[in-house]
């Protein structure tokens, strides 16, 4: 009895650590995650636009893509989602409670996310139109799967 | 003789048409492209929400179109009507009996108007409305910048409210008119028909082929344009 409450009582205490480990930089840490996603969001749009064209501007192309990986690495790498920072927080974010049940399936979407964003520049490389298309394609079923588990909707 | 058997009696019963059927294509073509864009947007099929904008751009160019140059009901000179006219019109709605109208009655027509101007913002703010990823947008979107695209997504679910407002209002009224004032205006948006006993109303008078066709080919023209993006203004 004794042993089952030293356990709970424990376990609060780290966990109480844990948040306070958090706390400080937790505000700038979601709106630095945000700034990321808004860039990838832009960055997509870019590529997005210059298919729609009917002639793509392959600089362009290849620049919304390096920018799409760049931020795809520091997504990739960064500890943007340190435990206490979904809505419990206060702060207005989307992030669903799945990318701490399930944070070892959340770091593979990145790794993912990461390598495709790498083929997808490879592919700006070439500029081959089809390529390119299909590059972008499979990045944005990347970001959407992942969306589908990790963000809330609405 | 015969002409006096002709002539229907005095304040018997009669059917006219009021709405011709380009006019009834449209009103129920509308209501099944925005039941199918608010059912592909919620369940995230967005190849069919983009059908859906595509399909409705071209109803509401064809039915301006047809304002100017259809049939004497659908047009916009025969159904707007200045603030005494409302008023005056406003005025019998307590009363317990049909309103004698064939088309659109005063206030009905700025009903009609607020629809129609509402309906045309929301398929042009979706036309450049871009989400939160990047991955999903309108056709013309490549023409603004991405903060900008945002701004007229945000737009675009905010008309949407006031547009489920609105329709809530129309139905409400269509509802008040069957209830209350036993005038059922639904039989004749889908037959075109209305009995009416009112000797001075005459049936819509029909608009040209001419005029049908040029409606119709301006409305596929401008739909086909911007579906492609309108490339030549890159």
């Amino acid at each position: 009895m004794i042993g089952k409450c030293l356990v709970v009582i424990s376990i609060i205490l780290v966990s109480g650590q844990e948040m306070a480990v958090a706390q400080p930089s937790r505000s700038d840490i979601i709106q630095e995650r945000r700034q990321n996603f808004k860039a990838m969001g832009a960055a997509f749009k870019g590529l997005n636009d210059q298919l729609r064209r009917p002639a793509a501007d392959s600089a362009v192309i290849r620049q919304q893509a390096a920018r799409l990986s760049a931020a795809s690495d520091r997504f990739a790498a960064q500890n943007w989602f340190p435990k206490g920072s979904g809505p419990e927080s206060g702060r207005k974010t989307e992030a669903s409670p799945a990318i701490w049940t399930k944070s070892r399936d959340f770091a593979g979407m990145r790794s993912a996310l990461k390598a495709q964003t790498r083929q997808l520049s490879a592919a700006a490389a070439t500029e081959d139109t089809n390529r390119i298309r299909l590059a972008v394609k499979a990045v944005g079923q990347s970001c959407a799967a992942c969306h589908k588990h990790f963000r809330n909707d609405d | 003789m015969k002409s006096a058997t002709l002539a229907p009696p005095p304040g018997s019963a009669r059917r006219i048409l009021v709405w011709d059927w380009p006019t009834r294509m449209f009103h129920w073509a509308i209501v099944i492209c925005f039941t199918l864009s608010w059912w592909s947007v919620e369940n995230h099929e967005m190849e069919w929400h983009y059908r859906a904008g595509m399909a409705a751009l071209a109803l509401l160019v064809f039915r301006i179109a047809w304002g100017f140059v259809g049939t004497s009901t659908a047009r916009f000179a025969t159904f707007i009507s200045g603030p005494r006219r409302v008023l005056a019109y406003a005025r019998t709605l307590p009363m317990r009996k049909p309103g004698q109208t064939a088309g659109h009655n005063p206030l009905g027509g700025w009903s009609v108007i607020a629809l129609l101007a509402l309906m045309l913002g929301q398929v042009g703010l979706g036309l450049f409305a871009v989400d939160t990823d990047g991955l999903e947008s309108g056709p013309l979107s490549w023409l603004v910048e991405f903060e900008n695209g945002r701004r007229a997504a945000q737009w675009h679910g905010l008309i949407f409210n006031v547009l489920v407002a609105l329709i809530a209002v129309h139905v409400g009224a269509v509802l008040f008119y069957l209830l209350f004032k036993r005038d059922n205006l639904i039989l004749p948006m889908i037959g075109g028909h209305k009995r009416v006993t009112d000797e001075a109303l005459r049936p819509a008078r029909k608009g040209a082929l001419l005029a049908l066709v040029v409606a119709i080919l301006l409305a596929l023209g401008t739909t086909l344009a911007v579906w492609n993006g309108l490339p030549f203004l890159g």
